[in-house]
């Protein structure tokens, strides 16, 4: 624990002491929505999307960064420098992207990128100053690479806000990633329709006490 | 004709005095031969992510990836207790690894391994 970090824990400067300014890491397995997430934000406050969606995986292969995001909320703001990752994944099977219609060589080309995608989004944690680990609400959350995520955010002492995403859809469970990950803040949220927004800007206000 | 699955086992007092890039190397090598492997202990998230990096950096045509499971013996989400983490840290210094057990297979063979709360499901293609 440095000092600065001593310091706000004896004298309970995290009340009142909070950092204005910080990057925040959007991270996840492919398709849970991280595009659209932080497509959501960037608009919001920026008025410029950050990247394009698709249903057809691995779409983000690299990081893209839109700097100066000014979050505002009851007077308070947050100037954020947003990072969007590729999603990471343990394999990257360029078959699978012929079945959503791609052709064999763009296929290739698109595994040869998502793998590439894959390993910078990993190398980017160490620079990350809070995390929105973003989890598909329809899926089991307790899987291997959000377990991977959420380790190696603790093993670097990066505050963590776990965003359930895709609460319009009928088969959301946000129960299931409560009771999965119940040491982490979860807000549920749906980046398709907008909704649930603010309780993350509230999240993101309280993470930003934590930063280091 | 039925394909062949083979299973290793890697006891971890045999990884133990290998170096990080060494293990993940041999565990890669043994994927890559088509080898589901089997470890009793669990990775470390700086273990996981080496690990998927040089997954990544593997990845051609025949050999797409992994997939991968770990299990802990205990849920320190369930049992928090400080005597629980003591005695679970005195252990791990102890054995050289975290207890519980690691499956890892090749995404060619490996459909899916799900995490159940006591066991692990490996599933093939």
């Amino acid at each position: 624990m440095g000092l600065k970090q001593f310091l706000k824990k004896v004298f309970l400067l995290n009340l009142f002491w909070r950092k204005k300014h910080f990057k925040l890491g959007i991270y996840g397995p492919p398709n849970v929505g991280k595009t659209s997430l932080a497509n959501y934000i960037s608009k919001e406050w920026t008025g410029e999307e950050m990247g394009t969606v698709s249903k057809v995986p691995h779409e983000t292969r690299e990081v893209t960064l839109k700097e100066k995001v000014v979050i505002e909320k009851k007077g308070k703001k947050l100037e954020i420098n947003l990072v969007d990752t590729p999603g990471i994944s343990t394999k990257v099977d360029f078959e699978e992207f012929t079945k959503y219609g791609v052709k064999k060589k763009d296929a290739k080309k698109r595994a040869r990128e998502a793998t590439k995608g894959i390993i910078e989004a990993i190398k980017w944690l160490d620079d990350m100053d809070v995390v929105l680990a973003v989890m598909d609400s329809t899926k089991d959350p307790y899987n291997q690479v959000n377990i991977t995520i959420l380790g190696n955010l603790e093993a670097r002492n990066i505050p963590v806000i776990v965003v359930a995403n895709k609460t319009d859809l009928k088969s959301s469970k946000i129960k299931r990633v409560r009771s999965a990950f119940p040491q982490y803040k979860v807000v549920g949220l749906s980046a398709k329709k907008g909704d649930g927004f603010n309780k993350l800007y509230d999240a993101l206000f309280d993470a930003s006490r934590e930063v280091k | 004709m039925a394909k062949k699955l083979s299973i290793d086992f890697i006891p971890i007092e045999h990884l133990n005095n290998t170096t990080l890039d060494e293990r993940v190397e041999l565990i890669i090598k043994r994927i890559k031969d088509k080898k589901i492997i089997i470890i009793n202990s669990m990775f470390n998230p700086e273990e996981e992510a080496v690990l998927i990096k040089k997954t990544m950096e593997n990845i051609n045509k025949s050999f797409p990836g992994i997939e991968i499971c770990s299990l802990s013996t205990i849920d320190l989400n369930k049992d928090n207790r400080l005597i629980t983490r003591i005695r679970e840290s005195i252990i791990n210094l102890l054995t050289g690894g975290k207890r519980g057990i690691t499956v890892i297979g090749p995404a060619k063979i490996v459909k899916k391994i799900k995490r159940e709360p006591d066991h692990i499901s490996l599933l093939t293609k």
